[in-house]
């Protein structure tokens, strides 16, 4: 299991990452993410939501209420112009922090 | 009712005591407890065992208020001075209206040629009967106004406590202008008659002004403790 402090720290990226790809809402989000990390990060499901609105506070993402698949109301959320820039910049930064830890570990560093 | 839904609203009344929830939060975290639970039951689980898991998985209430207070700062103190001015705006009426009263009272007794001290008794046992009647009043439409329960769940601490603060400080300028106006009265009728007036209302008003904030301060602390546990079953 992946620790409490990397797992908040590692939110804001794997957002902007999901989002990527195309609108989505909450429930969705965290279960892409649970399975992408077979199940290694597992989200105390509430907390994603002021994650979520801190966000679109900076202006990452843009949010609106839709009528999902369900029938009932949604709130979708997808990438504003600046969310989809900073990807490129938290990239750099978890590529950075990973390599470093690969160099000491003698693994193989990411070469993306 | 859908037995889901009861399950749902259940669960919304017990995260109603927090203030950072807004309704579009709430609406959001339904609509993920239904996903879940949906998707729980697909699985095989009893649709009690699916919301038990997906309540637990989405945090407890005060999880929830503590995360989202960080996000929602701003609207939680909007919602306060709200409180705050309807407290101040609500304490402004009532004194007005037991004002009124009590002047009533005061001109019935002069009218009637009831001596100084009685007046002044009579004054302040209508005040404080005007007080016991809107406290009353309050406690009875308690029961019935949603607005007033979202009041005392949320709104109390603010409202009551400002509206306590404005009854302390008209206790001091009350007693200042009593005064004032004493000796203004005292250049045009007898001082006898002014010092019995005057002693029966000042004790009068000094020992009800007291027992009118240590009453309010208790029945919102008993208001409070009540909606709580109406919350909480």
């Amino acid at each position: 299991m992946i620790s409490k402090e990397l797992i908040g720290a590692s939110a804001k990226p794997l957002v902007l990452s999901v989002l990527a790809q195309g609108e989505d809402y909450g429930y969705s989000i965290i279960q892409r993410v649970r399975q992408l990390s077979e199940d290694q990060i597992e989200w105390t499901e509430g907390m994603l939501y002021p994650v979520l609105h801190r966000m679109e506070k900076e202006g990452l993402l843009v949010s609106s209420w839709q009528v999902g698949d369900s029938g009932r109301k949604r709130k979708y959320y997808r990438l504003s112009k600046t969310g989809a820039k900073s990807i490129a910049r938290e990239q750099a930064q978890w590529i950075a922090v990973h390599n470093t830890l690969a160099k000491l570990w003698g693994m193989k560093p990411c070469t993306t | 009712m859908h037995d889901v839904d009861k399950l749902i609203a259940n669960w919304k009344s017990s995260i109603a005591t927090s203030e950072a929830l807004r309704n579009d939060d709430l609406d959001e975290l339904e609509e993920h407890l239904r996903c879940a639970v949906e998707r729980y039951q697909q699985k095989g689980l009893s649709l009690e065992d699916a919301f038990f898991l997906a309540e637990r998985k989405l945090g407890s209430p005060g999880q929830l208020d503590g995360e989202f207070s960080k996000t929602n700062i701003d609207y939680i103190w909007t919602q306060r001075i709200a409180w705050m001015l309807i407290g101040f705006v609500l304490m402004s009426v009532a004194f007005r209206m037991v004002g009124f009263v009590g002047r009533i009272a005061f001109w019935t007794g002069m009218s009637v040629s009831l001596s100084p001290a009685l007046t002044a008794v009579a004054q302040n046992a209508a005040i404080a009967i005007a007080w016991s009647g809107l406290l009353y009043l309050l406690i009875r439409a308690r029961h019935n106004d949603r607005g007033l329960r979202r009041f005392f769940r949320q709104g109390s601490r603010w409202s009551l406590t400002t509206a306590v603060l404005i009854v302390a400080a008209m206790f001091l300028l009350i007693e200042a202008t009593n005064m004032a106006s004493q000796v203004v009265m005292s250049r045009t009728v007898s001082v006898s008659t002014i010092g019995e007036y005057a002693l029966a209302n000042v004790i009068g008003g000094t020992v009800l002004q007291p027992l009118v904030i240590i009453a309010s301060l208790v029945t919102a602390i008993l208001l409070r403790r009540q909606s709580r546990c109406e919350t909480s079953t």
